[in-house]
């Protein structure tokens, strides 16, 4: 038999004799794993072990076996009451168990013999170290959540995990904005065409969210950055109300003397401002709609920001509205079923306010949003058996368009004529760029319509306390997907005039230099299907060593408008990790993990390749003198069809992650830590020019290839598109005391890449530069310190809540960015390693007071947060203008001030 | 034999997943050598102190070197060796030469004063000084600034950059290290050789590499730089054009050798994928 036949014939006979196995927590849930002991520390077997939480439906029984290990897999998140009875021995109730998404809580209850004592409530403590587990991460609880400054946003708060940095879309452990995977209740909301996050939540449903950046098992990782799982919560047997209404203002940052104009060109005056205004209102309502068999959630909440940078006086307008229901059914013990959806429509007026060269009637709108709808359907075979089972339906989308018109004079957008109806969308009337400081204006140029779907179905089994040489928790499971991105994009009237005045900025001065026919509106459909199957095991040979480790395979094929196969991968990607607990006290944690990361890529990369376009004919006008604007003058012509090309056998991008770290609880509850993590991530997609021939440095083009002017497009993945990134974290944590805690990390990372993003980003550079980019984890040495707490202050009856969070980060270099010659814009830049400018070093405090006053039937709750205090960015949001200028665009990360008031009953 | 599945499963998992392979690319970088004879860096000067004309050979005198690879050079078409061209379409227009491959040494960066424009080269200057030096006492053109004046100092040059540019680093305006000239002399004084390579190149056996020296002009003019091309750059509400290098002087490559300039006599043919090639830039073309 030849010898790749006996390989894959041991890879399916391993597949076939492993027991079908799974960990004891889902992507929604939590565990409780215990032990009943005697005063002298024996175990007790037959102990029947009761669990109950306000978030669980009814409550659940197991019975300790005969080493005394009770177990309950599948909890939702929340706090417990665990309850110990057995003949002889006194009644032990155990409160305050909290169980996490994703954790496994260890509680050990001690149970007297009854004749010293009948009953025994003890408040449980749980152990700081989770010495099993071993993904690298965070969970943030919703009490948390309520009593940190993160100003209401799940994405400031997830940046309080070491190794998470950057913006709404973070840089997790050295990936890209556009690598992470993101969960709504364990369903994948991450947009299959960006691989950014691509619905927004109600804060108020969150009931916690889970940050993994490494390590993680199996069952998570089909991605090269950070799984952000938020979980939301299902309701109770007591009805809950919650409506409040939060303001935050950032306009009342104190003014800056500004030392060059917003426009480049002049000093300015002193007193301008940007304006930076967020309001928030919304509702929640849970309760029972049977007791213990059917609970409800619905929440509501509305979302608008207005944001003008400096100099401008029509602001950023966004609206959001987000709807989350969720109906949970557990008509027996056995079975439950959770239907949820979410959506979000939204509508972003004005969005060239960054540009004051823009006439009112030529911005755009973008009208986004979507929806996911998922049914799940939980099956308890038995405590050691569980199958979850997920379908989920997902669409969101995104239309650009010229702002409609509007009678409303105050707002400021696009005027209608007198006949116009309001709000009439203006699809026949071709817009006007203007170049070189003229205004657009006329119309927005183009529109673009785009639909982007995700059908998923999931399946995993667990088998849980194996007993074979230790004790094995077994998880496998298979998932399918099948994604697809419908994009229409056109010009308006097929025609698009481009204004330059060079001479003055007088936008009564324009004069039509030259136009573009372009064919008419294309429309391209692109999908990829996915297949992963995974399987892991959490095994402990003994009670101190665990041992994790598994395999996952995904298969994903990617296809363009035409129906090609455009991306082919099979991709492996083993886990392994060793955990000990050197003086099995749950105090100490040694870990050592290995794990490859793969990534299949997003529906992006088709759009690069599909073939659909539109084809353009450039006519000059009269400004070119001696030329006509007749057909046979033609400058230029450019079919539809695009010239992109893939490289055949192209692999996908993949990390190799290693974890090493210790944490130990040194005294009662506090826990420090240590870890060290490297990430070798390859073969990032990237573009390779084919046709261009570039000087030393990569500045000019000095040559074609074949003749042409053209730049001639190759996808690949070279070795040269590649990250190196190492990290260490030290970390401590105070928790468990009884109204406070306090936390910190301090992270040091190296990393040195080649490219940032993934498919979405251009490795369209000339071979002559072989690092080129600098900062935000591409090429960069940073420090990040966050630290942070909370303290309640007892004032019957009255409770107030002190949170604080500090955040440093030390600067990071950028390259320079010049326009190129050949170029024009910002495809190559111009500096090598080395030869850059620093983004600064920044700062910020963030306090939160809150105060919880009850009321008759309720609770009134007011909050109030300063963010960004101290903080040195807030003046700084500052670039280069296209004319090589340093100008002050707005404010990064003004001091905001937020007030809220709730009511809850 | 089941206590080895936990070992056996985790290896299978990474032999098969080490399985990958980038696939082969029919493109490779070719790494070789440029001489320059010494005469081609000669500049003659006026020396006040002694009255009299004097010729040296500063190597601040070169201009950029355009390297390519084409499928072949012909000596028939001019005066020089010249890169086989395609079919002739215009009466003014030279046929395409079609490279496959190229590289400078040395290129134009713009030196934050109009007047040198297209006229500093990479990888011959050390400092501002040596700029301002080079034009005032060699060329006898000394930089005058935006008032009219003579631009005397380093740190006034420096200022001019970061004002225009905002460099904020000198390395930015990519000067090089005493001694790091891109081209050092051979050992027995006769030729400026530098190590250069042409990145990326699809290849053909038998290929040439081929390459000329842009010599300047006597008033220190380049002819494949254009001061009008390249990016704009705007202060207050003065506007430059940085200048620039043709972008197809790979392609007519005698439309921009002139007078003065040092050409390749044979063309080196690369015979394997690991060949290095030696380029002698020997032809002084002289109209």
């Amino acid at each position: 038999m030849p010898r790749l036949s006996r390989f894959l014939r041991l890879i399916l006979v391993i597949l076939l004799v492993l027991p079908a196995s799974a960990l004891a927590q889902s992507t929604t849930k939590g565990a409780v794993k215990g032990q009943t002991i005697d005063e002298g520390g024996l175990p007790i077997p037959g102990v029947v072990v009761t669990i109950s939480s306000e978030n669980m439906m009814g409550q659940r029984q197991a019975e300790s076996d005969a080493d005394g290990r009770f177990l309950f897999n599948e909890l939702p998140p929340g706090t417990y009451l665990a309850t110990g009875e057995k003949a002889g021995f006194a009644k032990v109730s155990k409160t305050g168990i909290v169980v996490n998404v994703g954790r496994t809580t260890n509680l050990t209850m001690e149970m007297p013999l009854a004749t010293a004592m009948e009953e025994i409530t003890v408040e449980e403590k749980g152990p700081a170290v989770d010495t099993e587990s071993a993904q690298r991460g965070t969970v943030l609880t919703k009490d948390f959540l309520e009593r940190i400054p993160a100003g209401r946003s799940y994405q400031s708060a997830v940046q309080m995990a070491a190794g998470v940095t950057g913006g709404s879309n973070p840089n997790v452990g050295g990936a890209a904005y556009n690598e992470n995977t993101y969960l709504l209740d364990g369903v994948n909301i991450t947009d299959p065409v960006t691989g950014t996050f691509s619905l927004n939540f109600n804060f108020d449903a969150i009931e916690q969210i889970q940050v993994l950046t490494s390590a993680f098992d199996p069952e998570y990782g089909y991605n090269l950055g950070g799984v952000i799982n938020v979980v939301t919560g299902t309701g109770s047997n007591t009805l809950e109300f919650v409506t409040g209404i939060y303001v935050t203002n950032g306009t009342w940052s104190p003014r800056l003397d500004a030392r060059l104009a917003s426009d480049g060109y002049e000093l300015a005056p002193t007193d301008f401002d940007s304006r930076r205004e967020l309001y928030q209102l919304g509702f929640l309502i849970s309760g029972p709609i049977i007791r213990d068999k059917a609970w409800f959630l619905g929440s509501y909440q509305m979302s608008r920001t207005l944001i003008a940078n400096v100099g401008i006086d029509l602001p950023r307008d966004f609206d959001g509205h987000y709807v989350l229901s969720k109906v949970t059914l557990q008509p027996s013990s056995s079975h439950r079923f959770t239907v949820l959806f979410q959506t979000d429509p939204s509508t972003v007026d004005n969005l060239d306010q960054g540009d004051r060269y823009v006439e009112p009637e030529a911005q755009y709108r973008q009208a986004q949003g979507g929806y996911v709808a998922s049914l799940q359907w939980d099956w308890y075979i038995s405590p050691e058996m569980f199958l979850e089972t997920k379908a989920t339906l997902q669409k969101s989308f995104i239309e650009v368009y010229g702002v409609p018109c509007t009678h409303n004079q105050d707002l400021g957008y696009h005027p209608c004529r007198p006949d116009e109806l309001e709000n009439s969308l203006d699809f026949v009337t071709p817009g006007r760029y203007g170049s070189n400081r003229a205004f657009d204006s006329d119309n927005f140029p183009y529109f673009n319509f785009d639909d982007r779907w995700r059908a998923n179905f999931t399946t995993k089994f667990s088998l849980l306390q194996v007993q074979f040489l230790g004790s094995h928790d077994f998880k496998a499971g298979i998932e399918g997907d099948r994604t697809s991105w419908d994009s229409l994009f056109g010009y308006n009237g097929n025609m698009l005039f481009y204004d330059v005045n060079q001479l003055s900025y007088n936008p009564d001065t324009l004069q039509n230099y030259y136009w573009i026919e372009l064919t008419a509106p294309y429309n391209f459909v692109a999908t990829a299907d996915h297949a992963g199957v995974f399987l892991q095991d959490v095994y402990k040979p003994i009670e101190n060593l665990t041992f994790r480790y598994g395999l996952r395979y995904d298969r994903q094929v990617t296809r363009n408008d035409q129906g090609e196969g455009i991306v082919d991968v099979n991709l492996w990607g083993p886990r392994f990790s060793v955990l000990w607990d050197p003086w099995a006290n749950n105090k100490t944690k040694l870990q050592a993990s290995f794990g490859r990361f793969n990534d299949g890529g997003r529906l992006a990369v088709a759009s690069y390749l599909s073939q659909s376009g539109l084809g353009q004919k450039l006519t000059l006008g009269e400004l070119f003198g001696t030329f006509t604007s007749t057909a046979a003058d033609n400058y230029f012509y450019v079919p539809n069809e695009n010239t992109n090309t893939i490289l055949d056998g192209t692999i996908a991008p993949r990390s190799d992650d290693f974890v090493v770290g210790a944490e130990r609880e040194v005294v009662q509850d506090l826990v420090l830590s240590a870890y060290f993590e490297s990430k070798f991530t390859r073969y990032i997609y990237a573009f390779d020019e084919l046709n261009l021939l570039w000087d030393e440095s990569g500045y000019n083009v000095i040559g074609f290839v074949d003749g042409t002017t053209n730049a001639l497009f190759r996808m690949r993945t070279p070795s040269i598109a590649r990250r190196d990134y190492y990290r260490m974290d030290l970390g401590f944590n105070k928790r468990n005391a009884d109204r406070w805690e306090t936390f910190g990390t301090y992270s040091y990372t190296v990393s040195r890449g080649t490219v940032q993003t993934g498919p979405s980003g251009f490795l369209q550079v000339p071979q002559e530069v072989q690092f080129y980019v600098n900062g935000l984890l591409g090429t960069d040495i940073r420090h990040d310190v966050s630290v942070g707490g909370w303290w309640d202050i007892p004032n019957d009856p009255w409770t107030t809540s002190i949170g604080f969070t500090v955040m440093a980060e030390s600067g990071y270099p950028v390259s320079r960015f010049y326009s190129t010659a050949y170029y024009g814009g910002n495809s190559v830049l111009e500096d090598t390693v080395g030869t850059y400018s620093r983004i600064e070093t920044w700062w910020d405090l963030n306090l939160l007071l809150r105060q919880d006053i009850p009321v008759r039937k309720g609770a009134l709750r007011a909050t109030g947060q300063v963010t960004n205090i101290l903080n040195n960015r807030q003046g700084d949001y500052a670039g280069i203008s296209g004319d090589n200028r340093w100008i002050i665009l707005g404010r990064n990360d003004p001091i905001q001030f937020q007030l809220g008031a709730e009511y809850q009953f | 034999m089941k206590r080895s599945l936990t070992i056996v499963l985790p290896l299978t998992g990474l032999l098969g997943a080490c399985a990958y392979e980038e696939t082969a690319l029919n493109h490779f970088d070719f790494e070789g050598t440029v001489r320059i004879p010494v005469e081609a860096a000669s500049v003659e000067y006026f020396d006040d102190d002694n009255n009299s004309w004097v010729v040296e050979n500063d190597p601040r005198n070169l201009g950029p070197v355009y390297i390519g690879v084409f499928p072949s050079v012909v000596d028939n078409l001019y005066s020089f060796v010249h890169p086989e061209i395609g079919p002739v379409l215009g009466e003014d227009q030279p046929g395409n030469a079609y490279p496959l491959g190229g590289n400078t040494v040395g290129r134009f960066e713009y030196g934050c004063y109009q007047q040198l424009n297209c006229r500093i080269v990479t990888g011959r200057y050390t400092s501002y000084d040596d700029v301002l030096d080079f034009f005032a006492n060699e060329l006898q053109e000394p930089i005058i600034g935006a008032e009219g004046q003579e631009v005397r100092s380093g740190t006034e040059y420096q200022e001019r950059c970061f004002e225009l540019r905002y460099a904020t680093d000198d390395t930015e305006v990519d000067f090089i290290e005493d001694g790091q000239l891109d081209f050092a002399l051979s050992s027995d004084g006769q030729w400026y050789e530098a190590e250069t390579y042409v990145p990326h190149v699809e290849y053909f056996e038998n290929m040439a590499v081929w390459g000329w020296l842009d010599a300047p002009s006597t008033s220190f003019n380049f002819a494949s730089c254009d001061p009008n091309l390249g990016e704009q750059i705007y202060y207050y509400t003065e506007q430059y054009d940085a200048g620039a290098n043709h972008t197809d002087l790979l392609n007519f490559p005698g439309l921009y050798i002139d007078d003065g300039d040092w050409v390749e006599t044979t063309g080196y043919n690369l015979t394997s994928t690991e060949d290095t090639f030696t380029l002698e830039l020997g032809f002084n073309y002289d109209g």
